[in-house]
């Protein structure tokens, strides 16, 4: 029996097209050049570098120098957070951000903070968004920085980043994005939104892992320091040599999801609302995620009566989640339901099931089956259920 | 870990889930845990003339648990008292289940478990 793969937040399958782009940038016979060479070869690599930035830059109508290639998000992270809090730390100290931030936000926060930087966690409400008024009352004179990420990784809510941009461009503190749950689900226009720095990730997109993106805004112009020393790539910004095959592979991504966005979106909401409608026939299940205000593809569920761990394995049949992928290393109880105030007994029975391109109905199907199945079946083994 | 294939499979073809009445002067009931604390067991013997002729168990729990207790009701039955008192239940447990040793609590809770459960019968039968 083939498991289902309902993981896409956690990570995508290279589609075939970006798979056959990147090939031809790596053997011998090939364009396997190191764009920063001044003879053919490097110029070859650079053409293609070249057309890839233009493709990341427009899926997001960004200027194509305005976009800064890295190992992906985590370091697109770094760079932003740290970067703009070690240049402008005369300035200010005072750093606002999230409680439901992925790890790579909140841990490079936590080393600013050992650093002497102040961080204030702002908490979300029930349904996963972070309250802009509260956001506003917690600025304060040295506020250097707000960070907050346009989607959540675990529950699909989107944040409220067109007021908190217009708010920040106002005051004039820095803003960054953490779109990496947000690419390719919904447009994010960045002439139309004041955002200062935004992050990216090919890997959620149908391209490779291991190459993101940092958007710097050009104006108005911000300085960030560096976080990778060496050659002085990427304006001085990011040092190190661009990976040709990663760079075309995630320009490809890009450019594919800008196609496909609107269709793409209406068939995975469909089979979305499928999952749910199958899921909720059961009794005691509760959404963590809030329909009306979601990327199309996330959906998080709370399973009453049953214990996590025991779920995931009756479940092993689905790739699914249980808390975000980046933690789950230890089973820790998901950070982000808890600062939602979902009681510890559903955060730890909680399931993250994120659909994708190749998701099909009967694989829904398939999942909904399985679900109910053992659900039931653990509700009958559990002494809480009569 | 979530599961081996041992843990798998006795989920899948598990028995003995249920309930024996608790005011039944013939069983013996143990019952430990908290849903707070992640595992509550419950486990249920029925005992005609000094032997285990049923076993019924109910368990909130991760696999590990619940194939512990399990696998402590199908040890359990057909034994008399003094065989089900003398069993190591954690050592069986963990030896024929491959637990790791993250895991090794559950089965011993199984084992007190299995203990409470016959002090139940024996206090109620004055044993």
């Amino acid at each position: 029996m083939h498991n289902i793969y309902l993981d896409y937040a956690a990570t995508t399958p290279v589609d075939k097209r970006v798979a056959k782009a990147m090939w031809h940038c790596l053997t011998a016979d090939d364009l396997f050049g190191n764009a920063a060479s001044e003879h053919q070869y490097g110029a070859q690599a650079q053409a293609l570098i070249a057309t890839a930035r233009q493709q990341v830059a427009e899926l997001i109508n960004a200027d194509s120098n305005e976009i800064i290639f890295t190992s992906g998000a985590t370091e697109a992270n770094n760079l932003a957070i740290k970067g703009v809090a070690r240049h402008y730390q005369t300035s200010g100290k005072h750093i606002i951000t999230s409680k439901i931030e992925h790890k790579s936000v909140l841990e490079s926060c936590a080393q600013l903070a050992a650093e002497g930087f102040e961080i204030t966690y702002l908490t979300p409400n029930k349904n996963g968004v972070i309250d802009v008024a509260e956001l506003i009352a917690a600025v304060r004179d040295d506020t250097i920085l707000i960070s907050v990420m346009y989607v959540n990784n675990e529950t699909g809510a989107i944040q409220n980043i067109p007021a908190i941009a217009e708010f920040a461009q106002s005051k004039q503190i820095i803003l960054h994005v953490d779109a990496v749950q947000a690419i390719g689900k919904f447009i994010i226009d960045l002439k139309a939104l004041p955002i200062n720095l935004l992050s990216l990730s090919a890997h959620k997109i149908y391209g490779p892992k291991g190459i993101g993106a940092l958007f710097i805004r050009n104006t108005p112009k911000i300085r960030l320091q560096a976080q990778m020393h060496g050659g002085g790539h990427e304006f001085n910004l990011r040092s190190g040599t661009l990976p040709t095959h990663q760079i075309v592979g995630m320009g490809m991504a890009c450019n594919i999801a800008q196609q496909q966005l609107p269709k793409d979106n209406l068939r995975i909401n469909q089979l979305r609302h499928q999952l749910w409608t199958g899921i909720q026939e059961l009794p005691a299940v509760y959404l963590n995620t809030d329909l009306n205000n979601s990327v199309s593809n996330i959906l998080n569920v709370s399973f009453g009566l049953v214990q996590g761990e025991a779920l995931q394995m009756a479940l092993h049949e689905l790739a699914v989640s249980s808390g975000a992928a980046c933690t789950s290393a230890n089973l820790e109880p998901s950070y982000v339901l808890h600062a939602m105030g979902v009681a510890d007994e559903l955060a730890q029975s909680a399931i993250r099931f994120s659909l994708g391109r190749m998701t099909t109905e009967k694989e829904i199907k398939a999942a909904i089956k399985i679900v109910r199945e053992n659900v039931m079946k653990l509700r009958e083994i559990s002494p809480l259920t009569m | 870990m979530l599961y081996n294939q041992k843990i798998l499979s006795c989920y899948q073809k598990i028995r003995n889930v249920g309930e024996l009445d608790i005011n039944d002067p013939n069983v013996g009931t143990g019952i430990l845990g908290s849903v707070a604390y992640g595992n509550l067991m419950k486990l249920q013997i029925l005992v005609k003339q000094n032997k285990i002729i049923d076993a019924k168990f109910k368990v909130y729990g991760c696999g590990f648990a619940i194939a512990a207790v399990y696998l402590v009701t199908e040890l359990i039955k057909q034994k008399t008292i003094e065989q089900a008192k003398a069993i190591n239940y954690a050592d069986s447990i963990t030896k024929s289940l491959d637990f790791p040793s993250a895991k090794t609590h559950c089965a011993n809770l199984a084992q007190n478990l299995a203990m409470l459960a016959i002090d139940d019968y024996c206090k109620k039968n004055h044993n």
